[in-house]
């Protein structure tokens, strides 16, 4: 009785139970919101959000899959109700077929659902024309697809479909448009298995159906395969760690996925030693083989980002303290992200004589014991992760204060294992401060 | 374009308030920690560590599965809660999946989050021999080869 009366209680001071008006968005994000920092905390602990542009709230619960669309302000989603889509400029929310996995085409002439069916999104669009969607192929099953482009010709396309919610399989089709508003699908040649001797879990085809990433599971990593024209497939980039699904940007160039990470900057503030990992979401230069961070949270989760057609990153975010459940899609520009640090440091031991790497990582680590109680937990890897969201000016402040006192613990600690670790602890505040200075660094 | 009618009357919300208090009674009050994790490794021999979300709808469906299989491998199946997982979605999934009330343990084993077990829900861990394999399955698997990737693993760990 007593918790009965205290969630009417809580409902109605935090207004759960008013009605819910989806037009909720929010062009001004507040960094505050989204790091957990105490008032007192030295102010190298806060971390610096400079990536996100947006957040609209969604209006129900989200199951964990929804896909933005390449040009349009729109995000295909599922929920606990059915499937949606919601415009990020007004927050508005239709109902479209299916129940799971709504996906757009990367030309957004479609949304496929599981099963595979296809619904013209013109006609999603246009109440008057709404119909039923049209199953694609009768021998076309499957869940988590993926759609490319191959070919367009005119207003003709061929298109590349991965499904698979394991076993990635691959069938390809040709959509004529004809008069009328007609038009007709034919498949071209079978299903196929890419990789079939690979156990690859969590495919995603890049936007040009010419590649696609997925979970290796006997190697312990994502990694992106290319596929060739005799229906074979080559492993082209390896990321050397295990990442949530992966998102190709439209010219294939980034990945975005999103980490467990370690929170750096829950301070003692975290009472519940729990709460110390959070999801984040992180963007991957093929070109350059660097990683940035695009959200730095650590009052939250942010899952399974994907890449829209302007390059902007559609994310899901749901903050740790929010008891009514509420969640929202954020929106980020990678164009934002000041510092890109070489993918290796984060995947491998820094090699003996590399002083760059060597010295990041023990930053991030002097971050990591000043600033969190989950220092127990760090390694390496997450040390480096955390001089991601370190910008130069906080790192100067965390050199001066905190280096000498704890630069012997962190030869000892966390980083013992590396193979110029017992240097570390001769480096001076100077040698650091330099290289706060450094593009390494921040 | 026409708005979406979810929760759109007070009532709504206020039975789904009184739905998500009555379901957080129902959690089971002790997450899953390393210690756990370390008394598991301990006392049993071999089996398999299945993380869900309600979130996430086919791993709903493989916790279910992963059980079965692992029943009839004749070994331990563990299955943890996605430790951000709705509390009410939870509830509600586990009923209609018929899992057992521990399956609504939050994963909370720091072991488990550093080899990257919670970037993806369902994913299956595999022990034996008082330690965690190496290596993930994250994605649902159907029951056949969940079953033999279970005993390609225990064969490695063993």
């Amino acid at each position: 009785m007593r918790r009965l009366l205290c969630w009417l209680i809580a409902c109605a001071c935090l207004g759960g139970c008013a009605p819910r008006v989806p037009y909720t968005v929010d062009t001004e994000v507040q960094p505050h919101e989204l790091a957990r920092v105490p008032d007192r905390a030295p102010v190298y602990c806060a971390v610096a959000e400079d990536a996100v542009v947006q957040r609209v709230a969604i209006p129900d619960t989200p199951r964990w899959f929804f896909k933005p669309f390449a040009q349009r302000p729109l995000v295909a989603y599922a929920s606990e109700h059915g499937n949606n889509l919601i415009d990020l400029n007004t927050g508005y929310v239709i109902p479209t077929p299916g129940d799971r996995d709504p996906v757009p085409t990367p030309d957004e002439v479609f949304l496929t659902s599981p099963g595979v069916y296809l619904t013209r999104v013109e006609d999603l669009l246009n109440e008057q024309r709404r119909g039923a969607p049209l199953r694609l192929l009768a021998d076309l099953d499957g869940e988590y697809q993926s759609p490319g482009v191959l070919r367009r010709s005119g207003p003709d396309r061929d298109y590349r479909l991965m499904i698979g919610r394991f076993k990635p399989s691959v069938r390809d089709f040709r959509v004529r448009h004809e008069a009328a508003d007609g038009m007709s699908i034919e498949p071209l040649g079978e299903a196929w298995r890419p990789c079939p001797r690979r156990r690859l879990h969590l495919p995603m085809l890049a936007k040009d159906g010419r590649e696609f990433g997925a979970y290796d599971v006997e190697a312990g990593s994502t990694r992106v395969f290319a596929i060739g024209g005799d229906g074979g497939c080559t492993p082209v980039d390896d990321l050397g760690m295990p990442t949530g699904k992966v998102s190709f940007s439209f010219d294939g160039r980034f990945l975005t996925f999103h980490l467990a990470v370690l929170d750096q900057a829950s301070l003692s503030l975290a009472e519940n030693p729990d709460d110390h990992w959070t999801s984040n979401v992180f963007v991957y230069d093929r070109r350059t083989r660097r990683i940035g961070r695009i959200t730095h949270h650590t009052a939250g989760n942010a899952y399974y980002p994907a890449f829209r057609g302007d390059g902007r990153v559609v994310y899901l975010f749901k903050p740790l303290d929010d008891v009514l459940g509420r969640y929202s899609f954020g929106v980020a520009d990678p164009a934002r992200i000041r510092k890109w640090l070489p993918i290796h440091w984060y995947t491998q031991r820094c090699g003996s004589g590399d002083d760059a790497c060597h010295r990041t990582l023990a930053l991030g680590a002097l971050w990591g014991y000043a600033c969190s109680t989950a220092d127990a937990d760090l390694t390496p890897r997450l040390a480096a992760l955390n001089t991601l969201s370190l910008n130069e000016a906080r790192c100067r402040r965390l050199v001066q204060e905190q280096w000498m006192q704890r630069r012997t613990f962190i030869a000892q600690g966390a980083l013992r294992a590396l193979p110029d670790a017992a240097r570390l602890q001769a480096l001076s505040v100077d040698d650091m401060l330099r290289h706060c200075a450094s593009g390494a660094a921040g | 374009m026409r708005g979406h009618t979810t929760f759109s009357t007070g009532l709504g919300a206020l039975l789904a308030c009184l739905l998500q208090g009555a379901v957080t009674a129902d959690l089971p009050p002790t997450p899953f920690h390393d210690r756990d994790l370390g008394s598991l490794l301990r006392e049993h021999a071999s089996g398999v560590i299945y993380l869900w979300s309600p979130h996430m709808p086919y791993s709903v469906q493989g916790a279910r599965e992963a059980r079965e299989v692992a029943q009839a491998l004749g070994i331990r199946s563990v299955l943890l809660l996605d430790p951000y997982a709705e509390p009410a979605l939870a509830g509600s999934a586990a009923r209609s999946s018929r899992l057992p009330a521990r399956a609504l343990r939050r994963m909370r084993a720091g072991a488990l989050s550093r080899m990257g077990a919670t970037q993806h829900f369902p994913t299956a861990v595999v022990f034996a021999a008082g330690r965690v394999d190496a290596l993930m399955l994250p994605g649902y698997t159907p029951p056949g080869d969940l079953r033999a990737y279970i005993l390609q693993r225990l064969v490695n760990l063993r």
